[in-house]
């Protein structure tokens, strides 16, 4: 897609009829794994605020398709979860022309809660009320009637409770089958042992996958609209909890918890009837690890593939985040690395964050 | 011989990133990523001076385990290890004279595939070879050759950005 002012004037002329002006276009810069692009435009004294998704030009970080995502946030549209509107996905090669495309409503709102990350204990409270919010939206997403939506006619349901885990790893390996450009036999290594020791669910229903800091909008302190909805699967609750990203942030007070995940998953209890095991979070925090392999493989190929238009993050992602991960599953198979865990921190690292 | 070497070059210019370009640049997303070439520089270098040596050691590691693997699917009547130890067969050897890195790969990458498809059918044996001590051998010297290749990928990749500041 040619996201000039004038490309993007002719397609929502032809999009959504009349004569159409645009106001402003911008790459949203969070966010790596595919294109978002913010585009404002007025048509018939109307103001459309639109989101454009697509994949990075060489190919995506997500290890699920873009129609995918489009088809949760279509369903989505038929739920109470707060979520964008999806309005249209678009694949004439005359306007996607170099990827498919969709368009979904943009939410007002800010990723960002001010003081949210200070430190300071006077914001303790904000951030506890942060983290219940997003608690209260989460066990939104659980209640989903997914069956009844037809969600799992897109996505692989599990047979059983004690399916969920083995049913997740399945889909994870699957996505990598089907894009592989050189194996990973400790890929394989780690699914058999992360089938083995799955523990069954308490419940099944559908999972965000990426929950965090930066992926949901705020409006003040309400949670206005769920984001990011690459990971999303349907199975154990507690594949929610595995990555929060600072929004279950560990906080003492006088050398006492006051908040955490034991205290939002008593709350999750409180609120939905279901426990979640800590050791089952601990799981799911294994498996996101085989998904982060994967999807580092898929950045790999888009390089490998497409070296010209790939983005450098692709490049480095694909080498130092894919050789973290490989070290933590071979780690938690008890086998032998000269790696310190705590060097997977400064994966984090940003310019931004440092200035 | 040519001078400055590649290594020269490759400080040279992630030294010209430090000196001359990032002074100038205003937005993260330009400091972003020179952050994000600084690393990968320094990586190619080091890639550079060690990466062929590790290939050489991994193909030759992989065509051992691998042709173990074809051997063991064929003698427990599994079709699988006729097709794999084909296309061990038909993977060539290295390149008469100096290699370069990009055949070297290449060969790596095949047998890479290799490995994966039979392991895989090694694990679908699993549970009717529960008992069979030449399978719990070949599993486990499967996981050693885990903790090598990525013990040396750790020090192709590791030193270039381990406590180097900023990824992107």
């Amino acid at each position: 897609m040619d996201f000039s002012p004038d490309n993007m004037a002719r397609y929502l002329d032809h999009r959504l009829g009349g004569k159409v002006r645009i106001d402003d276009i911008s790459r949203f810069g969070r966010g790596t794994s595919r294109q978002t692009w913010f585009v404002d435009a007025m048509r018939d004294g109307e103001k459309h605020e639109l989101v454009f998704r697509l994949d990075l030009d060489a190919g995506s970080f997500g290890d699920a398709p873009l129609d995918e995502e489009y088809f949760i946030y279509e369903r989505l549209g038929h739920t109470n979860v707060p979520a964008a509107r999806a309005l249209w996905w678009e694949d004439d090669p005359q306007w996607a022309t170099t990827a498919p495309f969709y368009v979904r409503s943009r939410v007002d709102g800010d990723w960002n809660i001010p003081n949210f990350t200070n430190p300071d204990p006077r914001y303790d409270d904000l951030r506890i009320r942060i983290s219940k919010e997003w608690v209260r939206k989460i066990a939104i997403v659980h209640a989903v009637d997914w069956k009844g939506l037809g969600i799992d006619q897109r996505l692989p349901a599990p047979k059983s409770l004690a399916d969920c885990g083995p049913n997740y790893v399945n889909m994870i390996v699957a996505h990598f089958e089907a894009d592989r450009i050189e194996g990973d036999p400790i890929l394989l290594e780690s699914a058999e042992r992360l089938r083995d020791i799955a523990p069954p669910a308490s419940k099944i229903c559908l999972c965000k996958g990426t929950n965090g800091f930066g992926e949901e909008i705020f409006r003040g302190e309400e949670i206005v609209a769920l984001s990011d909805w690459e990971e999303v699967s349907i199975g154990d609750p507690a594949n929610d909890f595995a990555y929060v990203q600072y929004l279950v942030p560990e906080i003492r007070q006088d050398g006492k918890s006051i908040w955490g995940m034991a205290q939002a998953l008593d709350y999750y209890e409180e609120l939905t009837g279901t426990h979640v095991p800590l050791k089952t979070i601990d799981y799911y925090r294994g498996v996101r690890m085989l998904r982060m392999l994967v999807m580092m493989a898929r950045a790999a190929a888009a390089v490998h593939r497409y070296p010209r238009i790939a983005e450098v993050r692709q490049l480095y992602a694909s080498t130092e985040v894919a050789l973290h991960s490989h070290n933590v599953l071979l780690q938690s198979m008890g086998l032998k690395t000269a790696f310190d865990p705590e060097i997977f921190q400064e994966v984090h690292m940003s310019v931004e964050v440092l200035s | 011989m040519i001078l400055p070497t590649i290594y020269d070059m490759l400080i040279c210019m992630e030294q010209t990133i430090v000196n001359t370009v990032e002074p100038d640049l205003k937005s993260h997303k330009g400091l972003s990523a020179t952050a994000t070439i600084k690393h990968m520089l320094r990586q190619s270098a080091l890639r550079l001076e060690h990466e062929g040596a590790f290939l050489v050691e991994d193909i030759a590691r992989q065509r051992v385990l691998i042709r173990r693997i074809a051997d063991y699917l064929s003698g427990a009547g599994d079709p699988i290890g006729a097709t794999v130890a084909e296309a061990l067969d038909a993977i060539p050897g290295a390149p008469e004279g100096y290699p370069t890195l990009s055949a070297l790969s290449e060969i790596g990458v095949a047998l890479r595939n290799q490995f994966h498809d039979g392991l895989k059918a090694l694990q679908a044996l699993r549970d009717s070879r529960a008992d069979d001590a030449d399978y719990a051998a070949l599993r486990a010297d499967i996981r050693t050759y885990a903790e090598w290749q990525i013990g040396e990928e750790t020090k192709l990749i590791g030193p270039a950005s381990f406590g180097q500041g900023p990824r992107r």
